[in-house]
């Protein structure tokens, strides 16, 4: 077995439409099947709602949303996963949970810049990596609330 | 120190053996504070004065150094401990020391609700702000400038959809004949909250949405229902205006 290096990155690998993304494994506390949710009104819209996670109440966002992906039916293959992120604890809809995996530090690489694209913050890298390409998420980005306002307040 | 439970409070009682309060100094210096008057002075109770200790800005120290004798220390305790539900009283003795009782609720998460559905979601209401609930009439909702409103009991109260308000979806445009109508107040204004129908009265753990979703419009909560469901809690305060 090859010895795990310190300079390597634990990650969990999720599917989002063709993409595969990553996330700290330490910022995950669990992955769960798709649950009833109950809609919380006048929220964002990738804002879904909140589900009962064994007696915590779990407020929940659909990744696709966020990412301005088209939305996709949940089906049997979709997960929720449950992320810590500083005091925030929020589950994240994916299409699909792929994997864990290491990534050695030096396989990452900063998201490539092409003109005409939006500045995405969220995005911490790219790891190409056995023939995969893995786009590291930031997560405490992902759900920053001041980047959405700013988002709204350019759109707005 | 003296702590035990009653009922749904917790007693805490601290006695001390000190000087006690000097009622003359409180009373001189809270008049001198301008606090109250020489009047109201000699009207108080015992109790009264022992009171004007906690206000805020009173202090008898005689040295004054950056951080005591300013005055707020036990108007921040009181502060705190009335924001939780508590109360705190002042007992004392010349001479011979005081009493401080802190009565505080054993739960700040036990809530009585009234559970009504909009189509297929289920919401809470807490009691505590309903005054009744009433079934009406298509014919009773009456239209003031544009705004439904409805008469009850000769006083006018608006009507607020609470399918609008929570963007509820709706496919079906027969409506029914009757509507049901949660009557809350907040203050002397009263509102009539327009739902599909009532569940029921329960007494329900108040949870909250966590940090990610704290601030959402005319919701201060969420509760699980038995069957596991979420059910958000209306804060029928901010329906009002």
């Amino acid at each position: 077995m090859e010895q795990e290096k310190m300079n390597d990155r634990k990650v969990i690998v999720f599917q989002l439409a063709d993409e595969e993304y990553a996330i700290p494994v330490q910022q995950v506390s669990n992955i769960e099947r798709m649950e009833p949710i109950t809609r919380v009104p006048q929220t964002d819209a990738f804002v879904k709602g909140v589900i009962n996670m064994r007696g915590v109440v779990t407020p929940i966002i659909d990744l696709r949303t966020r990412f301005n992906l088209p939305e996709k039916e949940y089906n049997n293959s979709t997960r929720i996963i449950i992320v810590h992120v500083n005091d925030l604890e929020v589950g994240l809809i994916v299409d699909a949970a792929n994997d864990v995996i290491d990534i050695p530090e030096s396989m990452i690489e900063p998201a490539p810049e092409v003109i005409g694209t939006i500045d995405v913050d969220y995005i911490e890298g790219v790891a190409k990596f056995e023939k995969r390409l893995f786009i590291l998420l930031n997560l405490q980005k992902v759900l920053s609330l001041d980047e959405i306002d700013e988002l709204k307040k350019v759109e707005g | 120190m003296k702590a035990y439970h009653s009922g749904n409070h917790v007693f805490i009682e601290i006695v001390d053996d000190g000087a006690g309060i000097n009622k003359q100094k409180v009373t001189k210096k809270a008049i001198q504070n301008g606090i109250i008057n020489e009047q109201e002075a000699s009207s108080l109770t015992d109790q009264q004065i022992f009171e004007l200790i906690m206000e805020s800005g009173f202090s008898t120290a005689d040295q004054v150094s950056d951080l005591s004798g300013r005055g707020v220390g036990l108007d921040v305790v009181r502060n705190k401990i009335e924001s939780l539900g508590g109360r705190i009283s002042i007992d004392s003795t010349e001479g011979n020391g005081s009493v401080f009782s802190i009565q505080l609720p054993l739960t700040l998460s036990i809530i009585s609700v009234l559970l009504v559905d909009l189509k297929k979601e289920k919401y809470a209401i807490p009691l505590s702000s309903i005054i009744e609930t009433a079934i009406i009439h298509k014919s009773d909702i009456l239209s003031a400038h544009h705004k439904k409103v409805m008469d009850f009991r000769g006083t006018v109260v608006p009507l607020v959809d609470l399918k609008e308000v929570f963007q509820v979806e709706t496919n079906d445009a027969q409506e029914d004949e009757y509507c049901s109508v949660v009557i809350v107040r907040k203050g002397d204004k009263l509102a009539g909250l327009v739902v599909d129908s009532f569940i029921g009265q329960q007494e329900v753990v108040l949870k909250s949405l966590g940090n990610y979703l704290s601030n959402v419009f005319a919701i201060s909560g969420a509760t699980i229902l038995g069957d596991g469901q979420v059910a958000l809690i209306i804060d029928s305060n901010a329906l009002i205006k």
